[in-house]
């Protein structure tokens, strides 16, 4: 398996609405495409500061990326999630991770 | 061989730098990639709703493939180009001439100095056979009228036509020793032939990367 990682800074009051956003507009057209969710969390709201939100999803390998990319640039509803996205986020990073060999999730 | 253009638009608000960072990894992709050939990049210097390009080459369908699903293609240049990735420095919207490509027996394109001059044709869906082979014939055969045309290589469109069917049919492919020689070709009363619907023109410095 590998994983990818996304991690984005958030307003603490855009926190609500921006989960919202990755459960109703992102996730249903990602799970179509054959994304699998392992994860999504974020920092404490109340550390005076901007919240991280993190999701992290499972992968084959890097040739199951490939398709399910592929699939992402003619989905319809792409659109909608990026301008979510962008609307509620400061900035933030991608990462794709391959697991230690002492790591408990492979 | 497989030949290929990107051709980006670039947000305004991105920093200089790391456009010049993403310019070296598009022109180093191969020492990563081995299968991404004669890597270089350009500046768009026209009109064209383009800021920048890069063009290369895979020795197949299969090498291209392989370009595809490599990590260093997801991971790294995917972090700036891929619309969906946070770090994305693409301007939104159509994408104007975007990606395209041909297939050729050899690298006659292969320059690392000079302009080069990419123009997407679009031929009339209604032209016949015969016609487009006149078409690609006497396009070709440019650099053979004009003196200042060193490369002239006309091919069917076969990238990018899953996301935009028919937008361009057709590359034609040119360079120059320099911009002077290029507005010497565009200044000869030379119009395209009347099967070209629609044409769009991008060109470029063409930069390497010392190996």
């Amino acid at each position: 398996m590998i994983y990818l990682e996304e991690s984005m800074q958030v307003e603490a009051s855009n926190l609500s609405e921006y989960l919202e956003a990755i459960e109703q507009i992102y996730l249903p057209a990602a799970r179509e495409r054959g994304m699998r969710l392992l994860a999504c969390w974020h920092t404490p709201i109340d550390l005076g500061e901007d919240v991280t939100v993190t999701t992290l999803f499972e992968l084959r390998d890097f040739e199951e990326w490939d398709e399910l990319r592929k699939r992402a640039v003619v989905d319809p509803a792409l659109p909608a999630w990026l301008a979510a996205r962008s609307s509620l986020t400061k900035k933030g990073t991608r990462r794709f991770y391959e697991p230690a060999a002492f790591s408990p999730l492979r | 061989m497989q030949r290929r253009f990107e051709m980006y638009r670039l947000r305004d608000d991105v920093d200089p730098k790391i456009v010049h960072k993403l310019e070296r990894i598009l022109r180093g992709c191969g020492r990563f990639i081995p299968e991404v050939l004669d890597s270089a990049t350009g500046r768009s210097l026209g009109e064209a709703d383009v800021t920048l390009v890069w063009e290369n080459a895979y020795e197949s369908a299969e090498s291209y493939s392989r370009y595809m699903r490599h990590p260093y293609h997801i991971c790294i240049l995917d972090r700036y180009l891929l619309p969906e990735s946070p770090q994305c420095i693409l301007a939104g919207g159509e994408p104007g001439v975007g990606l395209m490509g041909y297939e050729i027996d050899t690298p006659l394109y292969r320059r690392t100095r000079g302009i080069r001059r990419v123009v997407a044709l679009r031929v009339s869906a209604n032209s016949e056979p015969d016609q487009l082979t006149e078409l690609e014939q006497a396009l070709t055969e440019a650099s053979s009228r004009f003196e200042e045309l060193e490369l002239s290589i006309v091919a069917r469109n076969s990238m990018g036509q899953e996301w935009f069917p028919g937008v361009f049919t057709h590359i034609w492919e040119q360079a120059f020793e320099n911009e002077e020689a290029l507005e010497r070709f565009l200044g000869r009363d030379e119009s395209l032939p009347p099967e070209i619907e629609h044409s769009v023109s991008v060109h470029y410095a063409i930069e390497t990367e010392p190996m």
